[in-house]
């Protein structure tokens, strides 16, 4: 944590209320992004006793689906039909190309009209729906793999593309709200405690005197998606009712017990659905930073390659990144996570203030500018002009002669520190010389030199062969999940489950004494 | 045992644990009952997966899980010794004291490499001299010989998707099994064997991807095994810290008196004599979080958000000290002039970019946003 | 004295060793020579390279190194040693070293392109991973790799496992020659995707390929001719427990010598190290930011002290001693801001910062001098994080002199290892990495606290 953070979170305890961190927002929001927002069983990896979807405000309007008996293959399939179904028919109008003719070099190519936004209540949702509920679905009609309708295929694919993609750094088609609010507000609380929506929307609204009681009374409400287990308590009779009226047939009772786990588990769905939606409000107030744009961008051109395959097809995902995939996925994602904090820091004076307080800036008042200089550079043979900018220091800096900086309002233009004393730092300017020229830096003027040096030319092809290094002899493990990746208990099982309340942790196998 | 070494400089949950109290009580008659819990679901599951493995399947389903590790013979060949079959005895404490003997003497055969060895030992109980007073350590786990190696077994119910499980997860089970890693040396030691008998490694069954088909990966223990051994090495330090506290101190307090508030009070003036070190993970780790946070709020100790923070902090006992310092104007003497010089920097560069950014509500520094 | 080891026999001896291993290996196969600090890798990397391009007319060999500055070294070496080779210096776009400038002659080609005909002629081309990664990039886009027979790896346990495998496809065979007790290389982003992975990008290149290749021929050198025995007593058994060492010189060889001065407090620190290879300054137990003011202060007056007093260095190579230079004398700390600190101490006590080196662990990996100054990473903490603790950086801080090492710390730092959580995540199929920080870091405090000076 940056002195930078740790003085906006003392300012946000002290005011038991959130402190801007950021003026600019660095997110891009859809008008009408999709909301989604989900609770699992406990103890199974993938099988969500409930999920409530939709793009308007009110959770009233959302879509839900709720499962009896997660456990039991119809009723869990049921609900996750339900959602597949709406979720892949959301995506499909995302997935038309059009033609466009290419920017460069003749001919077209194919483009998505534009890319989908989802957003969950905190990163747990995100790697839940994609890690595990797209990782469960996505190998599901495959081999010997029980069938699920096409919809649900097509919705573990997407969602498996979205749980990859979310590793991109700066991506915003899978957004968490709690990732999301947490980098535009400081809160007075740590981190961890950031990760739960209800306590950092708390903190934005502002807390009463009695601060930890109101944090600690929100944040029993998780909004998923693991449920909290005094809910889950209350939640089992309910669920083995429902358990008990499929085992007997009994229509009417297994309705009547839906209903019942229904009615406990909508509000709490609704609950998450609404604070998400009122995240995203919060957000879209604070204007956007230019650099949003561009990363869209990123995302639309990601996304137009997923919808390529999807053309050909419901796509096909490995179970994990083969060396030539891993490889390209480090690069990409560390480009992108270099490409983000230097867009954030052109961008935005408060996340540049982080830098400056780390002595990586140059900030000061130009005492004099020297347009006409010009020298040999290094590899040249002829003399180019090399502008010399003398600013004394307002903060102090920790760059040293040698080290490039890069003009905080128009970053082409690229300097070298010449020296530099205590008070005052010269600065020869290497780069985009002319664009400095044309610049209405006068003496007087306040300027700012961040100490980032982003490369930014081609990298290299990847490979398109997995050399000797990387492999061994024998061929890769891959393909089709195996027939027996279900949680599925009989109905004979599911009676045999016994009643157990709320559980203390020490009466769990380990410790006796 | 995972709370402290999880969090080793903490002298509270130190002397709770050598005191032999357990923290979620003790948090309860404190007024801040844990934060933790379990599922009765995640319960469930976890009993069924390992009923399976045994019981249902004849111990067939763990053997064909662990046969990448280790070479048994499917039943009925397999040899099991059930350690609960010492029938039920009158009392809790008769009946553990056979289980241990049991147990013993099911591992002196097993060292001794006999033909009649067990190949599993279900339901061991280790004993563990701990601090002075002596542990009985249940695992669910199992030794088995293979050529001259024993192997400890730990079966849990969490996913392993693709050959990942969560990491926190991996590493609670690790750090549970370098207890009866140590455990079972101690044993081995005490019936006269060679501990290096034992792998320094637990194997994990656990169910693959979704199902409930078991896997099995091997995790080293030497690391978590070390870590242990440091924790319990400096043991000799509750001496000291209870050298520093009140002749008179005792947990006892209260736990008959009628009236439970004063109970609590009375309860809450002995804990909060003792240090605590809290920080956010606590909450994760330690039944008595709730009660610590509490205090670390009214503190408004900067340990609270982390250990980061208290670090960059050096030694600031406040937040609101911390932002004192960095709105000083001018530079202060003594022990904190160094960091509140840095605070100043820092807060210099912000309000320098606050004024740059030229957006009204944020030279505020407050946020009013919508109806509550 | 016969059985003291002798440094060419040794060289020979294991150039002879790799050599050979190389020729008996099949197309896909890889010899690996470990090296513990200062056990001349690069003499040995410099007598392989000429011994295959000489045996061999047609034998052309490609060194892949892990920054500029370690092609420049091996260039510089290289020309040195062996005129005769006809050497190739790849650069980037940026062009040559000022370094690399000033040794241009007709043995030496400088070029950024790899398809030159001068590089192509060249016997030994030398470049960063990087660079290699342009080359193998440009010839598949040609729809042309042509590989070369064998290739030799500089600092291989720098590298890490995604550069490894950008390259390996230009070469049959590697030589791969490291020091495994160093610093590992880092990623920026979160690598618990590719955890349990053998071929994880995030994994140390000889990670990968010892997990793929478990057969491959593995030497070690068995002598540092940097470090004195004083610094091998505790170097090795702390940092290297898997592969033992020992100090190719003996005490008596290396010599130390102060002029006599007026008593004061960094004499008396200089005088210890001076004798016993070793003085650590423990500065009172006080929690302070990174850049402690009183720490940076205590070691530039220390340089300045040192530099003032005259020194004298008499070791094997120079035994009739020559005149410690502010060049042989470096101060390494964990964080750049801490470099900082220390260069703006020395300013104002007048020694001029860029006399001497003053850097961050990272950045003087594979590099050596006659005294070192240590600003010991828990100093001053309040909470270690595994940062502060990394074996791979207190064994570069510590192992990069040749006749002292001067560390200046805080107490404290046994209270911090008495706290220090053990929090860390555990991932399936990753192995335990060795050794142990928190180990290795109780074994220095332990040593270095029989050396206090103040």
């Amino acid at each position: 944590m940056s002195l930078v953070d740790l003085i906006l979170t003392a300012e946000a305890a002290e005011s038991r209320s959130a402190v801007r961190k950021t003026a600019f927002r660095h997110v891009h929001l859809d008008e009408r992004p999709l909301i989604v927002v989900a609770f699992n069983l406990s103890g199974e990896a993938a099988a969500p006793i409930g999920l409530m979807w939709g793009t308007g405000s009110s959770a009233d309007d959302a879509d839900f689906a709720v499962s009896g008996e997660p456990r039991n293959r119809e009723s869990r399939f049921e609900a996750i039909n339900a959602f597949c179904d709406d979720f892949t028919r959301h995506l499909s109008p995302y997935l038309r190309l059009e033609t466009v003719p290419k920017r460069r070099g003749g001919g077209f190519r194919q483009v998505a009209k534009a890319a989908p936004q989802i957003v969950v209540p905190n990163s747990a949702t995100r790697s839940y729906l994609g890690a595990r509920l797209g990782r469960s679905l996505r190998y599901l009609g495959l081999g010997e793999t029980h069938e699920v309708p096409e919809p649900t295929q097509w919705a573990g694919a997407h969602l498996s593309w979205l749980a990859e993609h979310s590793n991109l750094p700066g991506q915003s088609v899978f957004v968490a709200a709690t990732e999301a609010l947490a980098d535009h507000y400081a809160t007075g609380q740590s981190a961890l405690e950031n990760a739960n929506l209800a306590s950092l929307l708390a903190w934005i609204d502002g807390l009463p005197d009695d601060a930890l009681a109101m944090l600690e009374s929100v944040e029993d409400s998780a909004y998923g998606p693991v449920p909290n287990p005094e809910w889950e308590a209350q939640l089992e009779p309910l669920v083995r009712a429902y358990g008990d009226a499929l085992r007997a047939g009994d229509k009417e009772a297994e309705q009547r017990a839906l209903d019942e786990v229904e009615k406990a588990v909508r509000p709490k769905l609704a609950e998450a659905y609404q604070a998400t939606h009122r995240a995203i409000e919060i957000l879209r107030k604070i204007p956007p930073a230019p650099g949003v744009a561009e990363r869209w961008g990123t995302d639309e051109r990601s996304w137009t390659t997923h919808a390529i395959r999807a053309s050909k097809g419901i796509p096909r995902f490995a179970r994990r990144h083969d060396p030539l995939r891993a490889a390209r996925a480090l690069q990409q994602w560390s480009a992108a996570a270099e490409r983000l904090e230097t867009q954030q820091a052109f961008d935005d004076p408060l996340v540049l203030a982080r830098l400056d307080a780390e002595g990586r800036c140059i900030t000061g008042v130009v005492e004099e500018v020297d347009r006409q200089n010009s020298e040999v550079k290094p590899g040249n043979s002829r003399r180019s002009s090399v502008p010399l900018v003398d600013v004394r220091l307002t903060g102090p800096t920790r760059l040293l002669a040698g080290e490039r900086a890069r003009l905080v309002t128009d970053k082409r233009i690229a300097a070298v520190v010449r020296w530099r004393d205590e008070e005052t730092v010269r600065l020869a300017v290497m780069d985009a010389a002319r664009a400095f020229c044309d610049a209405p830096i006068r003496p007087g003027h306040e300027i700012v030199f961040v100490g980032l040096d982003p490369w930014e030319g081609q990298d290299p092809w990847g490979p398109n062969e997995v050399p000797w290094t990387h492999r061994d002899g024998e061929e890769p493990v891959d393909g089709d999940a195996p027939p027996d990746d279900s949680p599925d208990m009989s109905l004979d099982e599911l009676a045999a489950v016994p009643i157990v309340g709320i559980v203390s942790p020490d009466d769990v196998g380990g410790v006796v004494l | 045992m995972a709370a402290l070494t999880e969090n080793p400089g903490c002298s509270r949950r130190r002397i709770v644990d050598a005191a032999g109290l357990k923290a979620h009580e003790l948090a309860d008659r404190l007024g801040h009952p844990t934060l933790r819990g379990q599922s009765p679901f995640a319960i469930e599951t976890g009993n069924r997966f390992e009923d399976r493995l045994k019981k249902r399947s004849g111990y067939a389903l763990l053997v064909e899980a662990l046969a990448p590790f280790v070479d048994l013979p499917a039943p009925p060949d397999l040899n099991v010794e059930d350690v609960n079959s010492v029938g039920r005895l009158a009392d809790a404490q008769t009946w553990m004291e056979a289980r241990v003997a049991k147990t013993d003497e099911a591992l002196a055969r097993i060292a001794r490499g006999g033909a009649d060895a067990p190949h599993v030992v279900d339901h061991p109980v280790l004993r563990l001299d701990l601090t002075g007073s002596s542990v009985n350590l249940e695992p669910d786990a199992l030794a088995f010989r293979v050529g001259d190696r024993l192997e400890l077994v730990e079966i849990k119910s969490y996913a392993v998707i693709d050959g990942q499980a969560d990491p926190a997860k991996v590493s609670a089970t690790a750090a549970q099994s370098a207890v009866y890693h140590m455990a079972l040396r101690a044993t081995l030691e005490r019936l006269g064997f060679d501990p290096e008998l034992l792998a320094w490694s637990v194997i994990l069954v656990a169910p693959r991807n979704f199902g409930r088909t078991p896997t099995a990966h091997r995790i080293p223990l030497r690391k978590k095994s070390a870590a242990l051994a440091r924790v319990l090495g400096s043991v000799p330090r509750v001496g000291e810290l209870l050298d520093d506290l009140p002749h008179d101190l005792s947990f006892d307090v209260g736990s008959t008196n009628t009236d439970s508030r004063a109970a609590s009070e009375a309860l809450n003036v002995v804990v909060s004599a003792i240090d605590a070190l809290y920080v956010p993970e606590c909450v994760q780790n330690c039944d008595m979080a709730k009660f610590c946070r509490s205090e670390a709020w009214s503190n408004d100790d900067p340990s609270r958000v982390g250990r980061t923070a208290r670090d960059s902090l050096a030694g600031v006992s406040s937040l609101s000290e911390a932002l004192a310092l960095a709105r000083s104007a001018n530079a202060t003497d003594g022990s904190d002039a160094e960091v509140g010089g840095a605070l100043r920097d820092a807060f210099g560069a912000l309000e320098r970019a606050r004024a740059r950014s030229g957006d009204q509500s944020l030279l505020s520094r407050t946020v009013t946003d919508g109806p509550r | 004295m016969s059985e003291r080891p002798d440094f060419s026999e040794i060289n020979e001896t294991f150039t002879r060793k790799v050599v050979d291993d190389l020729a008996a290996t099949g197309e896909d196969g890889a010899v690996l020579v470990e090296a513990p600090p200062g056990a001349g890798k690069s003499s040995l990397a410099v007598s392989v390279t000429e011994e295959l391009v000489t045996a061999d007319d047609g034998f052309r060999l490609p060194i892949v190194t892990q920054t500029n500055e370690q092609a420049d070294d091996i260039v510089r070496s290289l020309r040195r040693k062996h005129p005769h080779v006809l050497v190739a210096r790849l650069h980037g776009s940026k062009g040559p070293s000022p370094a690399m400038v000033a040794e241009l002659s007709p043995g030496l080609v400088l070029d950024t392109d790899h398809e030159s005909a001068d590089v192509q002629r060249a016997q030994v081309v030398v470049a960063t991973a990087r660079k290699w990664e342009f080359v193998r990039s440009g010839q598949q886009r040609r729809g042309a790799i042509r590989r070369y027979r064998a290739a030799l790896i500089d600092e291989a346990y720098q590298m890490r496992s995604d550069a490894l495998l950008g390259i390996a496809g230009l070469f049959e065979r590697i030589v791969c020659v490291g020091d495994p007790g160093q610093l590992d290389p880092f990623t920026t982003i979160d690598d618990a995707h590719w955890k349990g992975l053998q071929h994880s990008p995030s994994r140390t290149a000889m990670g990968t390929l010892r997990a793929f290749h478990p057969g491959i021929a593995t030497h070690q050198l068995p002598t540092s001719w940097r470090l004195p025995p004083s610094a091998t007593e505790i170097v090795a058994p702390a940092f290297y427990p898997f592969a033992s060492f020992e100090s190719g010189t003996l005490e008596e060889q290396r010599k130390l010598e102060l002029e006599p001065s007026a008593r004061s407090a960094e004499g008396a620190v200089l005088e210890r190290a001076a004798a016993d290879g070793w003085a650590y300054v423990e500065l009172p137990e006080r929690f302070t930011v990174r850049t402690d003011n009183e720490v940076a202060d205590r070691l530039a007056r220390l340089v300045a002290g040192l530099l003032r007093r005259g020194a004298i260095v008499t070791d094997e190579l120079d035994p009739e001693g020559r005149p410690l230079t502010a060049g042989d004398v470096a101060v390494i700390a964990a964080h750049n801001d801490q470099v900082h600190a220390v260069r703006y101490a020395l300013n104002e006590l007048g020694v001029d910062p860029d006399s001497l080196v003053v850097s961050t662990a990272n950045r003087v990996q594979g590099r050596e001098y006659d005294v070192v100054f240590v600003w010991h990473p828990l100093a001053g903490r309040r909470d270690a994080t595994a940062f502060h603790l990394e074996a791979g950086r207190m064994c570069v801080m510590l192992s990069r002199h040749r006749h002292a090492c001067v560390v200046v710390g805080r107490a404290g730092a046994h209270r911090l290892l008495d706290e220090f959580p053990d929090s860390d995540p555990v991932f399936l199929d990753e192995p335990e990495k060795f050794p142990d920080g928190w180990e290795a870091n109780a074994k220095v405090l332990d040593h270095l606290a029989g050396f206090r000076a103040s």
